[in-house]
Formats: structure tokens, C-alpha cells, sequence
């Protein structure tokens, strides 16, 4: 499998919760996913990116106390 | 989440409630009889976390202060995932405002008086949602068992997405839908202006190579101008400087001729002169001999004379002569040379005005261009019709003539005049149709402008669109990523529920039901050893079925914990066992704590508790006092 199809990019111990949940799953995912024939890794990618960015969106507990 | 220490003031049926020293695994009983506050508790610890109880919404919630007093207070320290402990404090007073306030613990400080906490309402329940990692409903079906029946959640309901860990996945999916539809919109907006800028720029029909051919065209025409105007300047500079050169020139030939010859004449006569005197003087008796039997005695004589007093004289002059004669040759050749390069200089410009008014300027131009003017102009001009041959016939002969001086002069001044006049026609044409060639250009310019700015317009739609639709694509694909990840987790939450509450069971009812089977709408059949068979929840007793829900609720409640981050969790049964006997009463409060790796710290009411039953801590609630200090 190509490094590109392993998502090398992703990693998961970097992440935490449903973030990481969401990671481990699409590290898996992307193999089946990359059979169609109109699979588009880049695009594949980029909808990843989305959702972990969404995942992770809001500040931090830490930032909220320093905010205050 | 573990909880440290419980305080609460005018809360309920408390003064003062005061619990410290909470051990952070194994069963905490609270015991008493009706009405003694043990209910309360618990609904201290939810009013802390959520700002409600089980019984009482927002809109009641003043209905927990205390009869007599006008503000309930409750502090909770807790204890997370990562080690830190929280100080949260909230009050409630009889209008129903609520205030609370957060921050990290720090037993020198009172929360209430604490400038470092979270005190603004809506940041400090951000927090807690963040810090939780769950809301109220997915508590109350999990953690905090109210004294009520025991039900399961509904299956399509936020809380159980909230312990499959896929509420996330739907909050993100809405916002990806609407996010689509809003691309979807903005594209459906944007093509009408799409299709109005390209309906223009058809209209415009721009040809892209029109605007280089005529800017080309003006340019050739602008150096066949300015080559034409040069030259007639230069053709009027030079017709009266060749009559004065021509005249120069044969001046100069006359004198070169004359004084080479000269030159040659003088230098023979000096070198004759010369021997003589070199004879006369070193070899005498020579010339002496030579001339007497020659020419006599009297030649003799006559050259003795002559060579005494003229021969040296004569031979000085006759090599001045020379010497000046050669100058003079040297210096009309001289003459003659630089008069023979302004010659060519005029043979040229005849020969550049005998190509202008010999080639068609439409011959320069691009094939379009010439297509045009000629369109545009019926009268014959420059472009396509030369002077009449007949007035140039004798150019090109005049062309070579020139270069050596060898054309007329008054030839040449009527054939410069001649060229002079058609180039001057022609130049005003040029011009003529290098004006209306402006013009187009300038036209053009307009409309390639107005294209370009068309052109732009669409550039930026389309990016516009692209980026719309590449929104609406990747989306589409992180929601389909989405839908099979939450089908994923729902198959290994149902998969766990099942084999946690499978390992719950036996231990809560005595080994006498080991099997259960939780559909996708959790629905419970149960294996029973004695008919061999599953039966459904409805054919067992309703002790068993309390015992079998709350085999479910531990097992959702590991599933939340699980997928909400905390690795250890506190959960509060209030009276579960009301339909259990004795014995599954003494088996479940035994091995409640050992059923979940992660529900390790249990909190359990009940009017009494077996008195042979080891527990972590004890809290007793008496029925006739408002102030209880464990």
C-alpha cells in the first residue's frame, strides 16, 4: 500500500477522543474506500481534515480559565 | 470524573451538607428513611454539574432552596481523566438565577471569592460541557440513576449518540448539510451573473490576434513613415551638396592628375641631377673623359660652367619640386576619397527612395489589415498603387552613375526633386492610414478591455463556484466518512453494552440468568438456563428486570465514560433496589464495584443497607436534622 493510502500524515496518538476514534477509523477506512474506482485520495484527505479540524474547533479548557 | 468532596448550603431539605473524605473507588452507601435527604445528594451533585436536577428544570429550579432562606449554594470538587481537580460553585436563588463559577481546585481558596475562576455563566458551562464531555440527558440516562423505573434510552436519541460516541459526528454532519446548501445556493446565485458576463462576452466576439495584427500594422507603418521623412530630409540636404561636390570632385581628379605626373617628372629630373653632381664631384677625370670624346672640348666647357654654378642648385630644386608635387597628388587623392564616400552616401539614399516608390506598403502588413483598409477605402492609395514607373526609369542607372560622380548634376537634382515629391505624397497617405489604424486600434483596445474585464468577472465566478463545489464535494465525502465511522461505533457500543451487561448479570442475580441478547433498538432477551431458550424482558419478574436494566445502564454508563474521556467515574444509583430481595440486593451492592473497570466510584441510596456488606464510606441521613457533616 502506498504511503499515501496509509495516511502517514494522520496520526493518532497526537489527537484525543472523538478525534482520535475518527482517525483510528479512517486509517482503516481509506483502504476499503481506495478500491472505487472513483476514489480520490486528495479529496479523501481534505474531507478528513475537515472533520478533525470541526472535531477540534473550539478552544481549549485551558484557554477558557486563561481568558477569564 | 470522580468527585472529591460534596458542600452544599440551603439546598433542599440542607442547611448544611458537608461530604469529605470521599474514597475514589468502591460502593458509597447513603442510607435512610424516607424524607431524610437522600435523594438530595444527589441532586446537589446535578445541580452542580448542570445547573438542574433530575425533578426540577431550570424553570423550577428555585424550588431547591431551601424553605426559609433565599440562595442554595453547592461546591463540587472533582476530579478528572488527567489528574486536575475542579472547584466548581453554583447557586440558585428564589427568582431562579443562577451563578456559577469554576476553577481549578486549590483548598486556600473559597470558589465563591476566587478572582482567578471562570465566573461568567456562559463560559463556565463551556468549560464544564468541555471538561464533562457530556450533557444532562446523557447523565441522567448513565450516571444518575433517579428513583424512577428503570428504562432504557431511546436508541435514536442525542444521549446514546453521546455514549456511542457519535455526537459529535451528528453536530458536524447538520453543520456539513447546511454548509452544502449553502454552497448549493451560492453557486444557484451565482449563475445567472455567470451566464449574463458570458452571453457579453460572446456578444464582444473578441479576436485575441486582431489587436497584435493592427498594433503590428501601425508599427510598420510608423517606421515606413518615419524611414520616408528621414530620407526626404536627407534628399533635401544633399541635392545642392552634390552639384558642389561634382564640380569639387573633378577639381580634385584634374589636380591629382597633374601633379602625380609631376611628381614622377621631378623625381627622374632630381635623381638624374643628382648623379651628375656625385660624379662631378668624386669621379671627375670620368666625366671629364666621357664629355671630351663625346662631345669635344667645348662640351667640356660649357658643363665645367654650369656644373660650377647650377648643377647642385638645380638638382635642391628640381627634389622641392618633386617633394611638393607628391603632397599635392596625396592631398587631392585625399579629397577625392572622402568626396567618393559622400557620393555613396547619395547613391544609397537614391537607392532607398527607389524602394519606396517602388513596393507596395500593403506588401508590409498582416493579410487581415490590408483586407480592411481596403474594405474600408474604395479610393486607390499608397497601399496598393505606386507612382508612375516612367518618372523613375533613369534611378536606377542614377544610383550607380552617383557613386562615382559620373550622374549630371542637374540630372540628378530633377530626379531628387522627383523622388522627393512622390515620397512626400506617399508619407501623407502613410500617415492618412496610419490615423485610421489608430482609431481601430483604439477601438479595440475597448473592446478587449471590456472583454478583459469580462473575462476577470468569470475568472472570479468560476473560483468562486469551484471552491463551492469543491466545499460540496470534500464535504459530502467527510459526511459519508462520518456515517460509516457512527455505524462502526454503534456496532461496537452494541457489541460492548452486550458483553459488559452479559458480565453484569450473573453477578447481580446470582448466576440464575448468564445470556442476554440487546437488539439495535435495545430491546433485552434474556437466556434462561432453566427453559433452555431467550425470553423476552416482559416474561421476567420485575426484580429481574430492574437487575437486567441496571446491568445496562452500568454497561452505558462504561460507554459514555469510555467515549467522553474519563477513564474513572463516579454513578449514583438512587434506590435500585426497591424490587430486589435480600440476597440480589447483598450480590449486586458486592459486585457493583467489580462489574466495570471504569465505574469505579458507586454511589447508592437505599432506606438500609445489610450490615455484613463491605463498603468504602458510610453516610447516614438523619430524618430530623438540616445539617449533615460526614
Amino acid at each position: 500500500m502506498s504511503a499515501e493510502l496509509e495516511l502517514r500524515w494522520l496520526k493518532t496518538d497526537r489527537v484525543r477522543g472523538a478525534a482520535k476514534r475518527f482517525a483510528e477509523f479512517c486509517k482503516e477506512d481509506v483502504k476499503s474506500q481506495s478500491e472505487a474506482e472513483d476514489f480520490d485520495i486528495d479529496k479523501y484527505q481534505d474531507a478528513i481534515k475537515i472533520v478533525l479540524e470541526k472535531l477540534d474547533d473550539s478552544i481549549s479548557v485551558e484557554e477558557l480559565f486563561n481568558a477569564d | 470524573m470522580l468527585i472529591k468532596s460534596l458542600e452544599a448550603i440551603n439546598f433542599r431539605k440542607y442547611n448544611k451538607l458537608i461530604v469529605n473524605d470521599i474514597p475514589e473507588s468502591g460502593v458509597i452507601t447513603i442510607e435512610g428513611s424516607n424524607e431524610s435527604g437522600k435523594t438530595s445528594i444527589g441532586e446537589a451533585i446535578c445541580f452542580a454539574l448542570f445547573g438542574r436536577t433530575f425533578f426540577q428544570d431550570q424553570k423550577s429550579l428555585h424550588k431547591v432552596v431551601c424553605w426559609g432562606t433565599d440562595v442554595a449554594e453547592v461546591t463540587l470538587n472533582f476530579k478528572t481523566a488527567d489528574e486536575t481537580v475542579y472547584s466548581l460553585w453554583r447557586s440558585v436563588n428564589r427568582s431562579g438565577e443562577i451563578s456559577v463559577r469554576l476553577n481549578k481546585f486549590d483548598e486556600t481558596i473559597n470558589i465563591k471569592d476566587d478572582t482567578s475562576a471562570i465566573q461568567d455563566n456562559e463560559k463556565a458551562e463551556d468549560a464544564l460541557a468541555k471538561i464533562l464531555g457530556f450533557d444532562f440527558d446523557a447523565f441522567s440516562n448513565s450516571f444518575y440513576l433517579a428513583q424512577r423505573e428503570l428504562t432504557s434510552p431511546d436508541p435514536q436519541s442525542y444521549s446514546i449518540k453521546q455514549m456511542a460516541g457519535i455526537s459529535a459526528y451528528a453536530k458536524i454532519t447538520d453543520n456539513l448539510e447546511l454548509s452544502n446548501q449553502r454552497n448549493a445556493d451560492s453557486i444557484s446565485e451565482l449563475q445567472p451573473q455567470v451566464d449574463t458576463n458570458q452571453q457579453k462576452l460572446d456578444e464582444i466576439d473578441l479576436d485575441e490576434t486582431w489587436l497584435p495584427e493592427l498594433i503590428d500594422a501601425d508599427e510598420t507603418l510608423g517606421n515606413e513613415q518615419k524611414g520616408r521623412e528621414q530620407l526626404l530630409s536627407q534628399l533635401n540636404d544633399n541635392d545642392q551638396l552634390y552639384v558642389n561636390n561634382f564640380s569639387s570632385f573633378n577639381s580634385a581628379k584634374k589636380s591629382s592628375g597633374m601633379f602625380s605626373f609631376l611628381t614622377k617628372f621631378g623625381f627622374l629630373t632630381t635623381a638624374v641631377l643628382w648623379i651628375l653632381w656625385i660624379i662631378n664631384t668624386y669621379y671627375p677625370e670620368m666625366l671629364i673623359e666621357f664629355l671630351v670624346n663625346n662631345f669635344g672640348d667645348s662640351a667640356l666647357s660649357s658643363f665645367a660652367t654650369f656644373a660650377e654654378n647650377w648643377l647642385l642648385p638645380a638638382a635642391v630644386i628640381s627634389l622641392l619640386v618633386a617633394i611638393f608635387s607628391w603632397f599635392m597628388t596625396k592631398n587631392a587623392k585625399a579629397k577625392m576619397s572622402e568626396l567618393n564616400t559622400e557620393a555613396k552616401g547619395f547613391s544609397e539614399l537614391l537607392s532607398n527612395g527607389h524602394g519606396y516608390v517602388t513596393t507596395l506598403a500593403e506588401s508590409l502588413l498582416p493579410e487581415r489589415v490590408v483586407q480592411l483598409l481596403h474594405e474600408r477605402d474604395t479610393d486607390p492609395s499608397t497601399l496598393q498603387v505606386l507612382p508612375p514607373r516612367e518618372q523613375f526609369n533613369n534611378l536606377t542607372r542614377l544610383i550607380t552613375d552617383t557613386a562615382d560622380y559620373q550622374a549630371d548634376p542637374e540630372e540628378m537634382s530633377a530626379a531628387t526633386t522627383r523622388l522627393g515629391e512622390a515620397l512626400k505624397k506617399q508619407d501623407l497617405e502613410v500617415g492618412d492610414l496610419s490615423n485610421k489604424i489608430l482609431h481601430d486600434i483604439s477601438e479595440e483596445k475597448v473592446r478587449a478591455d471590456n472583454a478583459g474585464n469580462l473575462r476577470a468577472t468569470l475568472h472570479n465566478l468560476f473560483k468562486v463556484i469551484d471552491k463551492c463545489n469543491y466545499s460540496i464535494e470534500t464535504q459530502t465525502i467527510a459526511i459519508g466518512i462520518m456515517q460509516r465511522a457512527a455505524s462502526d461505533s454503534i456496532e461496537k457500543f452494541n457489541q460492548n453494552i452486550s458483553d459488559v451487561s452479559a458480565n453484569a448479570l450473573p453477578n447481580f442475580t446470582q448466576n440464575r440468568y448468564s445470556k442476554l441478547k440487546i437488539a439495535e433498538d435495545f430491546s433485552v432477551q434474556i437466556y434462561s438456563d432453566e427453559k433452555k431458550d431467550y425470553m423476552d424482558f416482559d416474561e421476567i419478574s420485575s426484580g429481574t428486570q430492574r437487575q437486567v436494566m441496571l446491568s445496562l445502564r452500568i454497561a452505558m454508563s462504561e460507554q459514555l465514560s469510555i467515549n467522553s474521556g474519563n477513564d474513572e467515574q463516579f454513578i449514583f444509583l438512587d434506590e435500585p433496589f426497591a424490587f430486589f430481595d435480600q440476597s440480589r440486593t447483598n450480590a449486586t451492592l458486592e459486585n457493583l464495584p467489580k462489574v466495570s473497570n471504569v465505574i469505579n466510584q458507586v454511589w447508592i441510596s437505599a432506606q438500609e443497607f445489610p450490615n455484613d456488606v463491605t463498603v468504602a464510606k458510610q453516610i447516614k441521613c438523619p430524618i430530623d436534622k438540616s445539617e449533615l457533616i460526614v
